[in-house]
């Protein structure tokens, strides 16, 4: 008997939060939460100015960085800005962005 | 500047898993997509660890984002469904749950004996599962007697203890299955 069961989506992004947490309270070394999928949402964020493509989930799977060090990629994402940034990757077919909270902009989520 | 995290995810090895992922045909590939998403296509990234690490130093707790010099970004559940590939719409939402899988139901996907699986039992961290390796041992097993429907099952099972739900290395917790069968 088998039946279909959960959608695993949630719990994912819920595991990285909680890894996130942990690491920064120093708890924890180990990061226990799917590094992949975090990989994949970071490369679609910075694709414009990294792999030098409008960037699709299929590409971000396929592309390969080129090799750096670990301090260049320290200082890489120091450098990141609002301006290099991809706010809206391709592959994400929303129309509708909250931005503001009845002209209050940066208004924390969660 | 604060001082820098220390952050070690879990190794896993995966190169077996994707030489046994490709004796899949395309139709069996795309059978394994409709049913898990986007795990194939995880699974052949080459991870650049340091950059996650160096992402990582950015994120501030008390704000649960990650703050950058001139702005802040957090991954998004929308985000995460279109990665993974699995639409939230009109499936069970997540509820907290701490409860093993039963060895009746491993068995009864996997095609592995119960008395072999109670005997390949290991615990880590009060839970328990099996190793990596002995799953994957199996699944060449499958490959190799033609049973591609238990092959995706068994594949899918070991990519979500390994790559969804890292818990340790060579290490799929019956813990986190309960997201593909109750």
């Amino acid at each position: 008997m088998r039946t279909r069961s959960e959608n695993p989506v949630t719990r994912v992004l819920a595991d990285t939060y909680l890894a996130l947490d942990l690491c920064y309270e120093r708890k924890v070394k180990k990061m226990l939460c799917s590094v992949h999928v975090l990989y994949v949402w970071l490369m679609a964020r910075i694709s414009d100015n990294i792999l030098g493509v409008k960037c699709s989930i299929e590409l971000v799977t396929r592309k390969k960085l080129d090799k750096r060090s670990r301090k260049d990629w320290a200082l890489f994402v120091a450098g990141l800005n609002q301006k290099n940034i991809v706010w809206q990757p391709s592959w994400q077919q929303r129309s509708k962005l909250i931005y503001s909270c009845e002209g209050f902009p940066n208004v924390p989520l969660m | 500047m604060k001082k820098k995290l220390k952050y070690e995810p879990i190794r896993n090895n995966f190169s077996n898993l994707r030489e046994l992922s490709r004796k899949l045909k395309s139709i069996q590939k795309a059978a394994f997509r409709r049913k898990y998403g986007n795990l194939l296509g995880l699974l052949e990234l080459d991870i650049e660890m340091d950059i996650v690490t160096a992402l990582a130093q950015y994120y501030d707790s008390s704000m649960r984002c990650f703050l950058f010099q001139d702005f802040q970004l957090i991954p998004t559940i929308e985000e995460y469904e279109q990665i993974l590939d699995l639409p939230l719409g009109g499936g069970i939402p997540y509820r907290h749950c701490e409860q093993h899988s039963s060895i009746l139901t491993i068995s009864s996907i996997t095609k592995i004996p119960q008395d072999v699986l109670k005997s390949r039992l290991i615990s880590v961290r009060n839970t328990r599962g099996f190793s990596q390796r002995f799953l994957e041992a199996h699944l060449l097993q499958l490959s190799i007697k033609e049973d591609w429907e238990t092959f995706i099952d068994v594949l899918a099972l070991i990519l979500y203890g390994t790559l969804l739900f890292p818990y340790s290395n060579d290490y799929v917790s019956m813990l986190l299955l309960i997201y593909l069968w109750l």
